[in-house]
């Protein structure tokens, strides 16, 4: 098994309805780490295991490169929640490493809460396949509807 | 002696495939797009160039990255305008280093009452 899909964490939306974790996307330093294709996903996970560096998220699944995008992931930048009647948006500005980056077979992302202890994850996001870079950028263009949505129709 | 350090921040930048040019002056390090008829409608990175100065044919090129896995119930997924979907753009240049440009989908939950 791989992954194959985007996802918002249930663990994320109970810990937010319940307090259990004080998630909190635009205040909190968010962070976007890349994945290999070794994992697989499952956003009905505990709170404990959509956490970076727990269960499929390891570091060990971890595409990284010291000084152009770092172990543990980039922050977000320009982050927003929006609600326009039924939807709920939560976007930022593009993600981009650093401009001498080299790196293979990333497959994807998680996004989580780094300010919090547990590091909960609020989503993963699939790329599709695998993407590469060699010494040059690598930039995360976030969805027109955001990087992760809430529909309340 | 004192002296005014002028911080000129105008940059100029060029599509590789349809050469169509732009001029920024705000800072920040992500690299401009257009959407390109060329590269079947996709937004697409510009390339950094001397003003006016233009890029020599070759130099640059895009490459659109099919996506490699099924679409599934996927939301946001691009699509360009010969209807294959998009999960990258790499921006290839002569002596084998590249940028990437990778297209999130967006991640979503729906609510039921």
């Amino acid at each position: 098994m791989a992954w194959t899909n985007s996802k918002i964490f249930a663990s994320f939306v109970v810990a937010t309805i319940d307090r259990t974790l004080a998630f909190d996307f635009d205040t909190d330093s968010t962070l976007v780490a890349l994945y290999n294709n070794s994992i697989t996903p499952d956003n009905t996970v505990s709170l404990a295991n959509s956490a970076y560096n727990v269960a499929q998220w390891a570091t060990a699944q971890e595409q990284f490169q010291a000084g152009q995008w770092a172990q543990g992931g980039v922050a977000l930048a320009s982050k927003t929640v929006t609600a326009a009647t039924t939807t709920i948006t939560c976007d930022a500005a593009d993600t981009a490493s650093g401009s001498a980056c080299t790196l293979s077979n990333v497959y994807g992302c998680l996004v989580y809460d780094n300010t919090t202890a547990t590091k909960g994850g609020f989503s993963y996001n699939f790329f599709g396949g695998a993407n590469q870079v060699t010494n040059g950028v690598l930039t995360v263009v976030w969805n027109a509807a955001g990087i992760f949505s809430f529909s309340v129709a | 002696m004192r002296r005014a350090i002028a911080l000129n921040a105008e940059r100029w930048w060029e599509c590789p495939s349809c050469h169509h040019q732009a001029r920024t002056i705000r800072g920040g390090i992500l690299t401009p797009m257009h959407r390109c008829a060329v590269m079947a409608g996709l937004e697409v990175p510009l390339v950094q160039v001397l003003h006016n100065g233009g890029i020599r044919s070759g130099d640059v090129r895009h490459v659109a990255v099919e996506r490699g896995d099924m679409i599934g119930r996927e939301q946001g997924v691009l699509v360009d305008s010969r209807g294959r979907a998009i999960q990258a753009v790499r921006t290839e240049r002569r002596d084998g280093s590249n940028d990437v440009h990778v297209f999130a989908p967006v991640a979503t939950a729906t609510t039921t009452t």
